[in-house]
């Protein structure tokens, strides 16, 4: 059962959940907002106290306007890590939240006691250019996020249809979060041109985790991921970019034996 | 009461197979529709169509800036305003504007526009804008920044027509150690500067605020020309001051015939292709845009937009365009002109498809029987 709280970092106002108790797991969230306490993470609050912050500019968090980058984000979390006194967290990052925890990784190794990567974005591979997730119809996006494209989650986004608007406060949302994720990943596009070489610095276990049908983030990047991150394993689910979303079980089941 | 003379220097044959398929004619309608022979009549014909406007009797002329689309292909409008420049004696040219966050170093703007200032002796209108929505899915810079920019470039190009150089600047995005641009302006302090808004408060505060001159971006409803105007003139009076008329424009698309039915018989298929085929894409929006709030503003004033125009009635009653013979055209203008409380009057009278013979009468039609009327209508204005 996650708790919602507010907390403050840095002078900045963290929106975050937290459930269980134990060693401090992490969770960065992806750019659609799944900063709510995923479903997969619901097996880990039985040994391990689950921390769930929104990014600046999801949900009630603030401060968007300090940041202007990736490196700004990487910097916000480890002000984070510091104001809720996880020492040494485990750090689980899905997508845009993995990008952000692999630039925490690189710049503090010390810091972390693991670090695990779902379909993370931050690569660039020239012959497998991310398709634009901007200016594209809700459906689009959709199929490149999703295998199923019945799962809830889906199916809210592609209601989201700017011809006829939602109501007020999920539209607000909708386009705060677009607009912070845009913020950092608009140029260059949804990646950081100097992250590759840092990964070596990466020294805790690690695990990658990548959807087999990922459409957004192809299956090369984890392999990228995991060839860089000295000793990381790397590990396939079934489902989409969103993988560990639409299909709980096997991501589930890979963090409870990763993290024991 | 002053006209100009704007041309957007659209592409006048994108078939509609090719917008359906493409379903934008903004950013990722491909230029393989492009054709330089065609294009080099095209760019001759509106450039003579842009110097004509002087002989016909316009205050001035106006271009301005899109990047890779086919609605107006003037991606770098100074290069057409220094022809213009050479090319004619009287007009004033206004260059609405320069989308001032795609310019990197912003100090280019400055230089240009003094060239121009200087060429002309005298006669350019600096615009500055944040730059399309589109601008920024072509352009790549962060939209996010757009306004942040905007204003730095802004204050950094003004500083540097006004202030003798050389002097540091050290802004969040522009640094520069010795800012001392040849040329400076003519025009002292500096050239008439024109903002064009489509409704965000924080740009009319702005304008009000250094006196500069507010231009409504067209294609909307006049309800929201009237709403936008009136929220400027009370930006102004915030400020201290009545808004002089001068400090107004209404672009708007004029079409003048021989008789009403002459008119729309003319000039409808025109419109409609301008409204069908080069609209779709202008309002793709990239996230940051503006803020949140405001972005909802503009997805609720959707339906007043030309885009969504369906048939004639909608564009006649919305006056999205001003269409009919002289004396229609007249009273309607000069309805509008009285209500809007404006000094300027951006006419478009070449629009979409519309041919050169066709843009020729419309203009010789407008400039020998509307604008003289309009001019004795508003002694003031």
């Amino acid at each position: 059962m996650f708790v919602q709280e507010i907390v403050d970092v840095g002078g900045r106002k963290v929106d975050l959940r937290r459930a269980g108790q134990g060693p401090p797991v992490l969770y960065l969230h992806s750019a659609v907002g799944d900063f709510w306490g995923p479903e997969f993470l619901e097996p880990l609050t039985q040994r391990f106290e689950v921390i769930c912050p929104a990014h600046p500019g999801f949900g009630e968090s603030g401060g968007i306007e300090e940041i202007a980058d990736i490196e700004d984000m990487a910097f916000h979390y480890s002000d984070l890590i510091d104001a809720i006194g996880a020492e040494k967290p485990h750090l689980i990052g899905l997508s845009f939240g993995g990008w952000i925890a692999a630039e925490v990784a690189v710049r503090w190794p010390d810091r972390l006691k693991s670090l695990c990567l779902i379909d993370a974005l931050g690569l660039w591979i020239e012959h497998k250019p991310i398709p634009t997730i901007w200016g594209i119809e809700p459906a689009e996006l959709v199929s490149l996020l999703f295998e199923d494209q019945s799962h809830p989650l889906a199916q809210l986004l592609i209601s989201i249809d700017l011809d006829d608007p939602p109501p007020e406060e999920i539209l607000l949302q909708f386009i705060s979060s677009q607009a912070a994720t845009a913020r950092v990943g608009w140029d260059p596009y949804l990646h950081d041109p100097k992250l590759e070489s840092r990964l070596h610095r990466i020294s805790c276990p690690s695990l990658v985790c990548w959807g087999e049908k990922d459409q957004l983030v192809a299956a090369d990047y984890g392999r990228l991921y995991s060839e860089k991150i000295g000793g990381a394993r790397l590990e396939t689910m079934p489902g989409g970019h969103l993988g560990a979303l639409e299909n709980p079980e096997k991501i589930s089941r890979l963090l409870s034996d990763f993290l024991s | 009461m002053k006209f100009f003379f704007f041309h957007l220097m659209p592409w006048p044959h994108v078939s509609s197979e090719s917008i359906d398929k493409h379903g934008s004619a903004w950013v990722w309608y491909p230029n393989s529709y492009y054709d330089p022979k065609e294009g080099s009549l095209l760019y001759n014909r509106y450039l003579d169509e842009l110097q004509y406007a002087e002989e016909a009797g316009f205050d001035g002329v106006c271009v301005n800036e899109h990047h890779q689309n086919a609605y107006g292909t003037m991606p770098s409008p100074n290069l057409f305003a220094a022809t213009l420049a050479r090319n004619t004696e009287r007009v004033k040219i206004a260059v609405i504007g320069n989308a001032l966050p795609l310019y990197n170093p912003p100090l280019r703007v400055a230089e240009e526009f003094a060239i121009l200032d200087v060429i002309s002796e005298g006669r350019l209108i600096a615009g500055m804008v944040v730059g399309g929505p589109p601008e920024y899915y072509s352009f790549r810079i962060n939209p996010a920044e757009a306004r942040e920019r905007f204003s730095e470039a802004h204050d950094l190009i003004l500083r540097s027509w006004t202030e003798d150089g050389p002097f540091p600047f050290n802004g969040k995005y522009y640094r520069y150690q010795w800012v001392n641009p040849w040329p400076k302006p003519m025009q002292k302090p500096h050239p008439p500067i024109w903002i064009p808004g489509i409704g965000s408060l924080e740009t009319m505060e702005f304008v009000a605020k250094k006196r500069y001159s507010y231009m409504g971006i067209p294609y909307f409803h006049i309800r929201v020309f009237e709403r936008n105007f009136k929220a400027f003139d009370e930006a102004c009076e915030r400020e201290g001051y009545k808004a002089d008329p001068e400090q107004k424009g209404w672009l708007v698309p004029v079409y003048v015939a021989e008789s009403d039915s002459k008119a729309r018989e003319e000039y409808e298929e025109h419109l409609w292709y301008f409204a069908k085929r080069l609209l779709p894409g202008i309002d793709i929006y990239p996230p940051g845009y503006t803020s949140p709030k405001s972005a909802i503003r503009i997805l609720q004033a959707r339906g007043d937009f030309m885009l969504d125009a369906k048939d004639w009635d909608d564009i006649d009653s919305g006056a999205y365009a001003i269409v009919g013979s002289p004396d229609t055209v007249r009273d309607k203008m000069a309805h509008y002109i009285e209500k809007l409380g404006v000094g300027n009057v951006l006419c478009l009278l070449q629009l979409g498809s519309l041919p050169a013979d066709l843009t020729r009468k419309n203009t010789d039609m407008f400039a020998a029987e509307v604008m003289p009327h309009l001019r004795k209508d508003f002694p003031d204005l």
